[in-house]
């Protein structure tokens, strides 16, 4: 790549999603120059043609809204991306149809876009960490030599990180009540506002709360919590989602589709502030993948790039694009790939930043744990698709004793009933299943047998006047839960490259090894309990669990003995996708330092959920947030002072 | 976010084939012979019509026809599936005016239906037709032959999900308490957003709510309505 | 087909019209010279109800879908003048009934007779010359201070808070001077009668920010919000003109709910009333040879570009506008989700048959007919980096090549084409006949409006799930979009693509609280189908 051809500017930034766009954002507002490096479309005049993919799709998954097409070999794409529909038993293993060549032993199973706002497809929780999840080992490993959640960098706190917090809730506008948030000692200064009032909570959450707010310690033991629990509270999810005019974005009217799009951007995504970007003089060039982190001298001298115009290629072109400072912030599944892509003919064979030997290790998610039930016919209705699709959570429980022997967990009470865990959806989603059950006398759901239809038959067939009394009577019981359990880091849970498969542009594809650990199983078991404790307090039948077993040929599934009994666990991925190039103070240990400055080249950043030690229970999109404004600090910092 | 630990099964491919029912005449043979075949079928006790003429989307009895055949399987009222019907004080539901509203989806499912499935459509329609005074009794005619019944079971999906389930795939996974994944597609945008089953839960299309701000914090049902929150649910004629 | 279940108590109300030979008699109540001096005018602008209750909305007997009828044209000249005459409509008077086959078609009908009789009356001129005599740069009676008063004048910041609508001119000139940016003072004393358009982000950049809209000459298009007296005297009533106000303990329980355009209203005063009424225009900054050849209702103004760089001084500039588009939104007690009608020039854009059958009639304010391989992307966003305004280049766009190349997606209906041929006959000579109706959009489940009625004795329902399926009543036609006012959101997707009411549905004000604080007490932050109330400071 001619040096003399390339892009020049300050800083160039590689990915246009939350921690990219508001890098360039803060640097762009103080005049410093930047390019955006996106490897997928640019941002869209309107979202016509997103919402007509999510409208058309037959399965809604999250990736629905956005390009590529969902069936696709990913081998004939330029800028592939892993779905939800590249996870079943037949599938996850099969190149022609997973982008992530998957060499298990168990699936990684979280998901990505790339496009411009990156992964845009989010819920819009924006939680904050617990301040016990910044400090793992000094609090509950320090008598454990193998204990495998380390502690943040020392300057990385709940204190410390409260303004970037601040900050970070500011640009994507928060709808939450602070005297509900101040649970496990989260830091808030003292006067301290959300931009806009809580998200009501739903009926279900209402349900929910009042079924837990008197609880026995017997009930409650296998917590662990180190003090009795007699009372669980339901709080609101601090959410950016309008609960007021906001940014001139309307709020929201509850479209129950937040995940994967919001049809009147009442829940922020990274297109907004990436166009303040552009607007205040950023560039941002689409199409462009980065395939190479030039380094020279110990200092990254060049971005090179392959540029292409159609889903499938072929490449069009190549750049590459100088800056003082460079920031990678494509994911941290493409972030390690780009860096052990940049071989530099063999001086960073390893790849680039990576004398820790870290990149791409420690690959965690937060596992996902779903639960679905059914109440009986004689409770009062909670009636779901109604809302935004999770508007409270329990977040009390993700902290105490028991992370010295078993992750934390926390709790989302989704409002879209069983919506895309029915059947553990085997068959299809919601509320699909259950009225092709109730019309074709099948029972994919499970609930078209005597004992939950009141019919007096199983497999009823219904038409007319008894089909929509039966779905109404039906469908207005059902409800879901899910659990995020906290993953520890392991060195073999790992991006690397394929030697053998690449994408449409020649570049090769990422390559995961995944399993989750003891520990995190035994998060698990006790939410598999917490959901029991749930569901018998408000009455309810549980269907996860139900035979026919719908874990029993999951390539996730997983065995444990609960009390007495062998339990088929299963896991999902909430979409967090964490830890392959983490932030330490050892750069033996570590890839990046607290500002996410690589330890081994002064002008390289490496910024998003990819560098956290360890992932808590909190979605991790506010804390990432919040550390690439501290981030863009430290690099208006580099860029202020001489040399 | 959050995927499922079973997602991965359901590679649900959205392009259905599309294709005549096997076995069926095809409608263009149909119309090619039609001169010598004009017998119109008596309104008889038989439940199989003796001959089921060709479906006409212009003509407004045909329409008000699948109206009444998609009342009696939805179990919507026919003002719900068309808005703008009027019955026009006629004795004789054909004659009634089915109407034109802003969204006219009952013109679409008629022609997606006929042009997928006529001539087991037009069979429907008769049936709709021999028995148009009482709904109750289109039901056990429907069922009475397969091919009916996996088209009706069709046409009930299409006006709940806005979706199109092949009848032989239906038929094919209608072995009691079977468990499928069956290959759908989505008609259009705004079939998807007319679906009725979200009515029938009392919510709104995921991806479509014109309700406002706050209305999940409170009951669907109001107080002051003493109507029933379901009053659209019938099996009565207008 | 009304949905029987349903109240109508406004249907009678709704269906009535106005019957053509009674038309005539109407034109007394709205020269605004003409006021007696035993009578005290009310103040703003007044509307005229309908006379009679015929059946037939509009005085065409035949059919306007499809074909335009033959010898429909010329107008006659009494029906011609009983339509100029016939005032601003209390409220719309539709019908399913009519010529046309289908009830819907009778109604869209209905509705466009309407839009065209109030665009005719706002566009009248204010000084009580009738239409057909206007000549160019006449100031309109929406133009004018005592009818119609821009957003920006309401929603003022802390310090020039309350705004002040007086009744009489001196007071209303007083407010103005009070209002007058500094940086327009000297131009001001200069050309003291001229409009003042004090731009903010939204005066350029289209709802949501989806982008500048760029002319064949390079200028900026212009966008300016108004709103009435009665929907001023809500505002204010209601303390909606602040944040604070919105959000006061007082406010916390608020259904906002303007006042409805009635020819009949209930109780004490039965004076047929407006109602709620606001404006949103689009204009163009006119170069000589427009201003010459006076195809533009055309406006003198002074502009106020939009705050940028705070270093920066904003550059007052005196422009010559010409209008381009026009929407008119009317709340009525038949149609509380407001009635929405979209006017444009007719040289704006071409639609999508027009260009793919290459059949262009003449240049246009915003495509080029000119280009071949260099034609830019149909209805691309100018280039990002340069939509704000560069006061140095005045309203100059920043990059001079780029000129907005836009086309209209959906074109008009034959029917709404045909009553815009009658109307533009019925205007002929005048400037007004260079302008078109896009269409109306309505509200069409007539049980579902009637059930927000002010005047429906039904309770005010506790929950959306009354107006189930569809709470913005069905709007007909399901999309509409005018190609200067929501040019980037043209389209048939739902949600997505530009519906007046459908996206004005979500529009919500500051009030705060919990959603059900009580059992059976709602509280709403809605603000009635108006993004005015997000406005205020």
């Amino acid at each position: 790549m001619a040096a003399n051809n390339c892009m020049q500017c300050d800083v160039a930034i590689v990915g246009s999603g939350f921690a990219g766009a508001l890098i360039a954002n803060e640097l762009s507002a103080k005049g410093i120059k930047v390019i955006i490096l996106e490897a997928g479309p640019g941002v869209q005049p309107n979202i016509n043609d997103y919402m007509k993919r999510f409208y058309t799709a037959s399965a809604k998954v999250p990736e629905s809204a956005y390009p590529p097409e969902l069936f696709t070999d990913p081998g004939k794409l330029a800028a592939g991306r892993p779905t939800s529909l590249m996870l079943g038993a037949a599938n996850w293993q099969d190149p022609k149809q997973s982008y992530l060549i998957q060499k298990g032993p168990r699936p990684f199973t979280s998901t990505y876009e790339r496009v411009a706002g990156g992964t845009a497809h989010w819920l819009g929780t924006s939680l904050r960490l617990v301040p016990n999840d910044f400090r793992m080992k000094t609090t509950y490993g320090k008598d454990q030599s193998n204990f495998s959640l380390p502690d943040w960098p020392a300057a990385i706190n709940s204190e410390n990180m409260s303004p970037f917090y601040a900050r970070a809730e500011v640009e994507l506008g928060v709808s939450a009540d602070v005297d509900e948030q101040r649970f496990l000692g989260i830091v808030f200064p003292k006067d301290y506002a959300y931009q806009m009032p809580r998200i009501p909570p739903s009926l279900l959450d209402q349900r929910m709360g009042d079924a837990l707010a008197e609880l026995t310690e017997a009930e409650t033991r296998f917590l662990e919590m180190g003090k009795p629990v007699t009372e669980v509270k339901l709080r609101s999810l601090p959410a950016a989602r309008n609960s007021q005019p906001y940014q001139k974005r309307r709020a929201c009217a509850g479209n129950t589709n937040c995940i994967p799009i919001c049809p009147i951007q009442a829940k922020y995504d990274p297109t907004i502030t990436l166009n303040e970007a552009t607007d205040k003089g950023a560039i941002l060039i689409d199409h462009a993948v980065a395939s190479e982190i030039v380094v020279e001298a110990g200092r990254v001298s060049q971005i090179n790039f392959i540029n292409y115009k159609d889903e499938a290629g072929p490449k069009t072109g190549e750049g590459c694009v100088k800056a003082k400072t460079y920031v990678i912030a494509a994911n941290a599944i493409e972030t390690p790939r780009l860096l052990l892509m940049s071989k530099n003919q063999g001086h960073t064979s390893n790849g680039v930043a990576n004398s820790s030997d870290m990149v791409g290790r420690n690959l965690m998610d937060h596992p996902y744990y779903v639960a679905w039930a059914l109440l009986p016919p004689t409770a009062t209705p909670v009636f779901p698709y109604r809302g935004p699709l999770i508007t409270s959570g329990i977040g009390d429980l993700c902290d105490g004793p028991f992370r010295a022997k078993r992750a934390a967990f926390r709790v989302d009470i989704g409002n879209e009933g069983w919506n895309f865990v029915v059947a553990g959806a085997q068959f299809g989603a919601d509320p699909n299943v259950t009225t092709i059950d109730f019309v074709n006398g099948m029972n994919s759901s499970g609930l078209n047998v005597q004992q939950f239809n009141q019919l007096g038959k199983d497999n009823a067939a219904l038409f007319g006047v008894d089909l929509a009394r039966k779905l109404n009577d039906t469908i207005t019981r059902q409800f879901r839960l899910g659990f995020l359990v906290e993953q520890d880091p392991e060195r073999n849970n790992r991006v690397t490259l394929s030697s053998e498969f690449k994408d449409a542009l020649g570049l090769p594809r990422p390559e995961i090894s995944y399993n989750i650990s003891d520990y995190t199983r035994q998060g698990f078991v006790a939410a598999y309990r917490m959901r029991k404790l749930i569901f018998d307090k408000m009455g309810a039948a549980d269907f996860t669990h139900r035979a026919p077993d719908p874990a029993s040929d999951s390539p996730g599934r997983f065995e444990e003995i609960i009390d007495g009994r062998s339990v088929t666990l299963t896991y999902g991925g909430a979409g967090h996708i964490m830890g392959t190039y983490r932030m330490g103070d050892d750069p033996k240990t570590s890839v990046v330092d607290s500002f996410q400055r690589s330890h081994d080249h002064q002008n390289l950043y490496l910024v998003g959920s990819g560098t956290f030690p360890t992932g808590g229970t909190a979605n991790p999109t506010l804390t990432l947030s919040a550390l690439a404004l501290r981030t863009a600090d430290s690099i208006v910092g580099d860029l202020k002072s001489p040399g | 976010m959050t995927t499922s630990p079973h997602q991965g099964r359901n590679r649900s491919s959205p392009k259905v084939v599309n294709h005549e029912p096997g076995g069926e005449v095809s409608r263009r043979a149909m119309l090619s012979g039609a001169a010598a075949t004009t017998a119109v079928a008596a309104v008889g006790a038989s439940d199989i019509p003796a001959y089921a003429r060709p479906a006409d989307p212009s003509s407004s009895q045909d329409m008000m026809a699948f109206l009444v055949l998609s009342s009696a399987l939805t179990g919507f009222e026919i003002v719900r599936l068309a808005p703008e019907f009027d019955k026009k004080n006629k004795p004789d539901i054909l004659d009634a005016d089915p109407g034109v509203d802003p969204f006219n989806i009952k013109k679409d499912y008629f022609n997606w239906i006929d042009a997928r499935a006529a001539p087991t459509f037009d069979k429907l329609l008769q049936i709709a037709r021999d028995h148009r005074q009482s709904l109750p009794d289109i039901v056990p005619a429907v069922n009475a032959s397969d091919d009916t019944k996996f088209l009706a079971r069709s046409i009930v999906l299409l006006w709940y999900l806005g979706s199109w389930y092949e009848p032989d795939d239906l038929k094919k996974n209608a072995t009691p308490g079977a468990r499928a994944l069956i290959p759908s597609q989505v008609v259009s945008p705004k079939a998807y957003t007319l679906g009725l089953v979200w009515q029938i839960a009392q919510a709104h299309p995921m991806g479509y709510s014109n309700l406002q701000f706050g209305y999940w914090s409170r009951e669907p049902v109001d107080p002051n309505d003493k109507s029933s929150p379901l009053g659209f649910i019938t099996d009565k004629l207008p | 087909m009304r949905h029987s279940q349903l109240i109508a108590i406004g249907l009678a109300t709704a269906i009535g019209s106005i019957s053509p030979s009674v038309l005539s008699a109407q034109s007394s109540a709205q020269t605004a010279g003409a006021a007696t001096a035993s009578q005290a005018k009310p103040p703003g602008l007044q509307c005229t109800p309908a006379a009679g209750r015929s059946p037939v909305p509009d005085p065409f007997k035949e059919k306007l879908v499809g074909e335009f009828p033959m010898g429909l044209l010329p107008i006659d000249d009494q029906v011609k003048d009983n339509i100029l005459e016939s005032g601003l409509p209390c409220q719309e008077h539709v019908s399913p009934l009519g010529v046309e086959k289908e009830g819907l078609e009778n109604l869209q009908r209905g509705f466009d007779f309407y839009s065209w009789r109030t665009f005719i009356a706002l566009n009248s001129p204010a000084d009580g010359t009738p239409i057909e005599g206007a000549r160019p740069g006449m100031r309109t009676r929406w133009e004018d201070m005592d009818n119609f008063k821009q957003l920006l004048d309401v929603m003022l910041p802390a310090n020039l808070q309350p705004p002040k609508w007086p009744t009489d001119r001196a007071g209303m000139e007083a407010e103005r001077e009070r209002l007058m940016p500094e940086e327009c003072h000297d131009l001001h004393k200069q050309m003291p009668d001229r409009m003042v358009v004090k731009m903010i982000e939204e005066s350029f950049n289209e709802p949501f920010k989806t982008g500048p809209l760029i002319d064949q000459q390079g200028h900026y298009a212009i966008f300016d919000i108004l709103m009435n007296r009665q929907m001023f005297d809500y505002i204010m009533n209601n303390h909606l003109n602040t944040q604070v106000g919105q959000m006061s303990a007082a406010n916390s329980g608020l259904s906002v709910d303007f006042p409805a355009g009635n020819d009949h209203p209930p109780g004490d005063d039965p004076s047929p009333t407006l109602g709620a009424f606001m404006l949103k225009v689009s204009w163009k900054i006119l170069v000589p040879e427009e201003i010459q050849a006076k195809d533009f209702h055309m406006v003198e103004a002074l502009v106020l570009m939009p705050p940028g760089d705070p270093k920066a001084k904003r550059p007052c500039l005196p422009e010559t506008l010409g209008l381009i588009g026009f929407h008119a939104v009317h709340k009525t007690v038949g149609r509380p989700q407001w009635i929405w009608t979209s006017f444009e020039h007719v040289k704006n854009v071409p639609d999508v048959e027009e260009v793919t059958a290459k059949k262009f009639s003449g240049l246009y304010n915003f495509f080029n007919i000119n280009c071949r391989d260099d034609c830019p992307e149909v209805n691309a966003t100018p280039p990002r980096q340069l939509w704000q305004p560069d006061p140095a280049l005045e309203l100059k766009f920043g990059d001079a090549k780029f000129k907005s190349q836009i086309v209209r997606e959906t074109p008009q209906t034959d029917a709404t084409k045909n009553m815009n041929k009658i109307f533009q006959s019925i205007l002929h000579g005048t400037v007004w006949e260079n302008y078109m109706l896009i269409t109306t959009q309505w509200p069409s489940v007539f049980g579902c409006t009637s059930l927000h009625s002010q005047v429906s004795d039904a309770p005010a329902p506790r929950t959306d799930f009354l107006k189930q399926p569809d709470m913005t009543c069905s709007p007909a036609p399901t999309f509409m979009a005018n190609s200067t006012l929501e040019t980037y959101s043209q389209g048939e997707i739902p949600q997505a693509s530009s519906s007046c009411i459908g996206c004005h549905g979500n529009a919500v004000g500051f009030q705060t609280g919990a959603s059900n604080p009580k059992p059976n007490q709602v509280l709403l932050n809605q603000s009635d189908f108006t993004f005015i109330l997000e406005k205020a400071q």
